[in-house]
């Protein structure tokens, strides 16, 4: 007899649960941690789902009736474009602006702070969000009044509305399909911040070495900042497990001197702090954080998700994994370029190496983002393999 | 000068120190071999900081420093250098490729590339295939450093080696493809001749493509 | 450290007000909306 979506929302939360509890469950669980890769598979362009969401939950939709994973990771994206139209653009490269149906976001490394604004950041960094980095990202906040103040106006409109949308769609996903929804909440680390978005990350890494002190100042500032993102934005249908999304990428520019002083401090606090409240995080760890892997056993236990990208898996699973659940790492390179049996032997090796005890979590390496990133044969392959072979005995 | 320091200077990233010393051998009335030295002590700490890169001492931030050290003194430097300009070891041109912005990388081979000696043309960054090829034309470099973050930068790497081809350009070049997703199987995918995912080693490969 | 309190949850908006009738549902609805326009501009600042 099938089984209804209700029995397959607790069945698939459960075994999520478990692997974050560090604990075994019934077998080792998947998501499929798709970006705008979802538009190519279903048939869409970038632009259709950037200002569609009929097309966009429908693409997703797709996605989760072909692949029948554990969970949805996230459908939130960095969607909508409407709200960057409103505005005038911010950081990412506007949909509109790409030449290519496939092209999605990217980040431009550019500094909307000159070194002399620490103090003022530092001061009131809210305020200073408001009055100097918007205007500086979003054309539009620029103007004079009262043409900035509609545009951010306009902005918050269709932001409400992307919000509503998308929240009706997660209810109606867990109603039919019986899939939880991994992603509740949203912050990046404090660091990031500080250089993706306000100083920029070869004027930040620079700042490390001329004004230190002005550095850690900042991350202590933007620190609280930090963690009333991750509560405003938190919601969706699986709360109280649901993880919050951290980026952590430029990490791996520092050496673990300077990782240990300038980086780690407010993203542990970050982590702390949203855990004291009853929340989880999940961290995305791009890059190679082999030097800084041991770090993570700091983290309080059974909180935590780590997504990890180049970072030697195994040699984590050894060093902390008694401490945060991991999830990776099949690289896109073998999803998007390799043959069927590579992928599965990658993930054979993997579940072998990484799964005993549990806490663990089968995915890419990567999110995916464009169609290069993962052929779908290969995906669904991977994701029939952990159903028969990712089983904990018992 | 005691040349030794000012190279010290760029491989402690002490950056007091080594803006100290460019003053002081800029006040003392240097000659155009002095100069052409102390640029070569500067090449040469650069090479330092690659190496400390390479064993995993030094991370991208201390390049990144480096470069910004190296800048500075070369915006002091530059005025004084004689007619004869600086010995260069070759030429490349380099770029991101079409469909990626990311420059950082782009940007620390290069700083690396020009503090080696080489003359780097910099054709920035989502480079269509026709400027690419525009340049190499214009130029004849010995290389062409094509540089990406993303997967599918990778297609835009091979259609950039074949419109390279296309214009009857291949031949006497070497090409190099960068970053993080590129691999030895990549590469051959894309047509290149070599590959990296290191700036240092990037750096270094280029010096032996000219044989320097 | 002086802020300029651009973020203003209802326990500062009700200072000088008096007595509010409903204040409680009032509130609520205050900070929903605080919160909810602060995610935006969080959101607007770093993506």
């Amino acid at each position: 007899m099938e089984k209804s979506a209700e029995e397959l929302y607790n069945e698939r939360l459960l075994r999520l649960k478990m692997a974050f509890n560090l604990q075994e469950p019934d077998r080792v669980p998947m998501f499929i941690a798709a970006d705008s890769w979802v538009a190519h598979y279903s048939g869409f362009t970038i632009q259709d789902i950037a200002y569609d969401y009929n097309k966009l939950f429908t693409a997703h939709e797709k996605v989760i009736q072909d692949f029948d994973c554990d969970c949805v990771w996230s459908a939130a994206g960095i969607w909508p474009a409407a709200v960057f139209d409103a505005v005038g653009g911010t950081q990412f490269m506007s949909m509109a602006a790409s030449a290519s149906p496939e092209t999605p976001y990217q980040f431009p490394d550019v500094s909307h702070m000159e070194a002399e604004e620490y103090p003022e950041l530092i001061a009131d960094p809210y305020a200073f969000i408001i009055e100097k980095i918007l205007p500086r990202r979003c054309s539009e906040l620029a103007e004079p009044f009262p043409r900035n103040a509609l545009a951010l106006a306009k902005g918050a409109l269709a932001f409400g509305q992307y919000l509503d949308r998308l929240g009706a769609a997660y209810q109606r996903w867990v109603q039919v399909y019986g899939v939880p929804i991994l992603i509740g909440g949203l912050a990046p680390a404090p660091f990031d911040i500080l250089a993706d978005h306000f100083r920029g990350i070869r004027e930040t890494l620079i700042d490390i070495k001329r004004r230190p002190e002005q550095v850690k100042a900042a991350c202590e500032a933007i620190l609280p900042l930090a963690v009333r993102f991750a509560t405003t934005s938190y919601g969706g249908p699986s709360r109280g497990f649901s993880p919050v999304f951290i980026p952590s990428d430029t990490a791996m520019f520092l050496r673990p001197v300077d990782f240990e002083q300038f980086f780690w401090p407010t993203l542990r606090g970050l982590v702390e702090a949203l855990a004291e409240m009853g929340l989880n995080s999940y961290l995305f760890v791009e890059g190679n954080w082999d030097p800084y892997v041991e770090y993570l056993a700091e983290l309080p236990k059974g909180k935590v998700l780590v997504h990890l990208e180049n970072t030697d898996i195994e040699r984590a699973k050894v060093a902390v994994g008694k401490t945060v659940c991991l999830a990776g790492n099949v690289p896109c390179s073998l999803l998007g370029y390799g043959t069927e049996d590579e992928v599965i032997a990658y993930a054979k090796n993997l579940i072998d190496k990484v799964a005993p005890g549990g806490g663990f979590i089968l995915s890419s390496d990567k999110i995916l983002i464009t169609p290069t990133d993962a052929k779908p044969k290969n995906l669904l392959a991977l994701t029939k393999f952990v159903k028969e072979y990712g089983v904990y005995k018992k | 000068m005691e040349i030794q320091e000012l190279s010290r200077g760029i491989v402690d990233l002490d950056e007091a120190k080594a803006v100290q010393i460019i003053n002081e051998f800029l006040a003392s009335g240097p000659s155009d071999t002095d100069i052409n030295q102390a640029i070569k002590a500067c090449q040469e700490g650069m090479s330092e900081v690659g190496k400390r890169f390479e064993s995993g001492e030094y991370f991208i931030a201390e390049l990144v420093f480096a470069a910004e050290i190296l800048k500075g003194i070369m915006e002091l430097v530059r005025p004084r250098i004689g007619s004869s300009g600086v010995p260069t070891i070759g030429r490349i041109v380099l770029g991101t490729a079409k469909g990626d912005i990311h420059d950082i990388g782009k940007n620390i081979v290069r700083d690396m590339l020009e503090a080696t000696g080489f003359e780097v043309y910099d054709v920035g960054v989502d480079v269509p295939y026709e400027r690419f090829v525009d340049k190499v034309r214009e130029v004849h470099p010995e290389i062409v450093g094509i540089s990406g973050l993303l997967t599918f930068t990778i297609e835009s790497m091979k259609g950039t080696v074949d419109a390279i081809k296309s214009a009857g350009l291949r031949d006497n070049l070497n090409i190099i493809i960068g970053g993080t997703p590129v691999t030895k199987a990549i590469a051959t995918y894309v047509g290149a001749d070599a590959f990296t995912t290191s700036a240092a080693g990037g750096v270094e490969i280029c010096k032996k493509m000219v044989r320097a | 450290m002086t802020e300029k309190k651009l973020y203003i949850p209802w326990a500062e908006k009700k200072k000088g007000l008096g007595h509010i009738v409903g204040e409680e549902k009032i509130a609520k609805a205050w900070d929903r909306n605080e919160n909810l326009f602060f995610y935006y501009i969080m959101w607007l600042g770093t993506f």
